[in-house]
């Protein structure tokens, strides 16, 4: 087994190397003309377009981040050891939730724009769908998992700090094989968890569903955190495919990782079609107008239907049948192209459930403002995820069940 | 006429997979191992192409998804189940169906292809079988004239056979 300092090293020294601060560069420039485009677009002809692709890219970006952390907890919470080399990565996504927090703050001024319920008001859903009080629990709630997913973050990366700076003492195991820092995560995670549904709930039902006000669905809430730890997922397949193709870490992330990654993306590609088809079996059925207007509306409109079935096809159908090979989830290049596949089309159902509330044009409202905007908020996760890998090392190196899982790692495991 | 050959018992799985390649690169012919438990070792060790179960599963589910539409279609054709409001043949409720029958089409055909693969029913167990490998001991049997018997009991023998002994098909 290699000492933790050496992994440490050898990490560190990866990500030291010149090319990528060319890469900061290039990240900053995105977000820069995302944010002069937004900015651009505010004050142009349609300042619904650019707050609604932000509401957009919030609720992708923000669902994704919380999702990937989402991963790190489930590990610590299944004590599993398989996932262990991923786990920073996975949290490296944790850079961008304050940031993401901040970015939550932007929609106030554009409230007018966004929630119809603020000029038309529902009087029975007024003591719900009211500014202040959606502001405030919607930020209380952003605050406390982010804060919560920080935190996880924090100890987990400060456990390999304090092993490298040669302090042993946090790190002596019990008898449950934990460190002080696993026994804190231990206590956070299953916190995290639990939030995670809770507040991601309340942002699809407060950021998403109010904007048709007089449409529900009970079921929204599961189906936009579940959507969002399957983005996070796909996310996270691609920084591992990152990481093996151009970082070389293939001495630590093994087939093994990209084999069981890609299962619980076929797992939670299957119940993000679940949670759609329960939720829509139900409204055909019971057919009530206020129920289906803004399902028919998004998938029998002459405007929205080849934009349903592109969602449902590449979002379900294709995910679907390619994660049913066994030997090409175990590829990283064709997993990269799937994931940023399955990214895409997320992206475009977080769009056709949003965009058909604000937008009333006969088109669909996607071009150069879109697309910029998106790049500006995809600059800034990369940005955050640089930053942070650039700074703390890129696997759990000090992390005992890593450690564990590259001593029992057979040869078979490896490329 | 029966095959002779030597059956070697093994008590740990590490010795029993480098005996069996061994063997393989001796180029001597393995009739059959067995093993208490289902093992991936056994299966590399012994270069066994993956099982073709699985295809029979695929095309199992595949029919009862083309099965269970078509009950579901048929019988609304012929009763013509009208409901007010929904086509005389909605698909949407009709998924449910095609994913049940998908699903346990799927498992039949599993559980059939397995019979059959593994040529099941066996009424007779070969001669060669020994009660304690389905206990807690492993086992191989390796065909071989009398020529090359010293060479195999050699090599099982090496590799940390408890036991090695002559047995017939």
């Amino acid at each position: 087994m290699r000492p933790t300092n050496e992994i440490f090293q050898d990490v560190m020294l990866l990500m030291a190397k010149k090319r990528q601060r060319y890469l900061l560069v290039v990240f900053s420039l995105m977000v820069l003309v995302g944010a002069l485009t937004f900015v651009s677009g505010i004050f142009g002809p349609h300042p619904q377009r650019a707050w609604q692709t932000y509401l957009i890219n919030f609720v992708f970006w923000t669902g994704l981040s919380f999702g990937t952390v989402l991963f790190s907890a489930i590990l610590t919470i299944t004590n599993a050891r398989w996932g262990r080399p991923l786990k920073r990565l996975a949290e490296a996504f944790g850079a961008f939730l304050p940031v993401s927090f901040l970015l939550f703050w932007v929609i106030f001024p554009g409230r007018d724009e966004i929630f119809h319920w603020i000029h038309e008001p529902i009087p029975e859903k007024a003591a719900w769908l009211n500014v202040p009080f959606l502001f405030a629990r919607d930020g209380i709630g952003l605050l406390a998992l982010t804060a919560l997913a920080t935190a996880i973050v924090y100890f987990s990366v400060k456990r390999d700090l304090s092993a490298v700076a040669g302090n042993t003492e946090d790190l002596q195991l019990d008898e449950d094989k934990r460190d002080r820092y696993e026994r804190i995560l231990v206590v956070l995670s299953p916190l995290y968890g639990i939030l995670y549904a809770l507040i991601l709930s309340l942002i699809a039902f407060d950021l998403i569903m109010s904007l048709s006000p007089h449409w529900y669905s009970t079921l929204f809430g599961a189906y936009y955190f579940i959507g969002s730890l399957y983005t996070g997922l796909a996310a996270l397949m691609i920084l591992a495919g990152i990481s093996v193709k151009v970082l070389h870490l293939g001495h630590y992330i093994h087939p093994r990782q990209f084999h069981d990654l890609a299962k619980l993306m076929l797992g939670f590609c299957l119940v993000t079609g679940d949670f759609f088809f329960t939720q829509f079996l139900v409204i055909w059925y019971g057919n009530l107008p206020e129920e289906t207007r803004y399902v028919i509306l998004r998938t029998r409109s002459a405007t929205w239907e080849p934009l349903a079935w592109t969602v449902l096809i590449v979002c379900f159908a294709v995910p679907f049948v390619v994660l049913l090979n066994r030997k090409v989830k175990m590829k990283p290049l064709p997993m990269i192209v799937l994931s940023v596949v399955i990214l895409g089309g997320m992206w475009l159902e977080r769009f056709l459930l949003v965009a058909p509330s604000i937008w009333e044009g006969k088109h669909i409202p996607f071009g150069m403002t879109e697309i910029l905007i998106t790049t500006g908020f995809f600059g800034a996760v990369a940005l955050c995820i640089l930053t942070f890998v650039r700074r703390f090392p890129i696997l759990p190196v000090a992390d005992p069940l890593f450690q564990e899982y590259l001593a029992t790692a057979k040869d078979r495991n490896h490329w | 006429m029966k095959k002779r050959g030597l059956v070697g018992v093994f008590k740990y799985l590490d010795d029993l997979v480098s005996a069996l390649k061994l063997i393989r690169e001796k180029n001597f012919k393995i009739r059959a191992v067995y093993s208490p438990v289902r093992n991936h070792e056994i299966t590399e060790a012994l270069g066994l192409k993956p099982s073709p179960v699985r295809y029979f599963t695929l095309l199992g589910a595949v029919l009862g998804i083309a099965l269970g539409f078509g009950l579901a279609i048929y019988t609304a054709v012929q009763w013509k189940f009208i409901v007010s409001g929904k086509p005389p043949v909605p698909t949407v409720p009709y998924v449910i169906v095609g994913f049940e029958f998908c699903i346990l089409f799927g498992v039949l055909w599993n559980l059939a292809s397995l019979w059959i693969n593994s040529r099941l029913p066996r009424l007779r167990l070969p001669e060669n079988y020994d009660p304690r490998f389905s206990g807690n001991r492993f086992g191989v049997m390796v065909v071989c004239s009398e020529s090359e018997q010293e060479q195999i009991a050699a090599i099982l023998n090496e590799s940390g056979a408890e036991e090695v002994h002559e047995a017939y098909e």
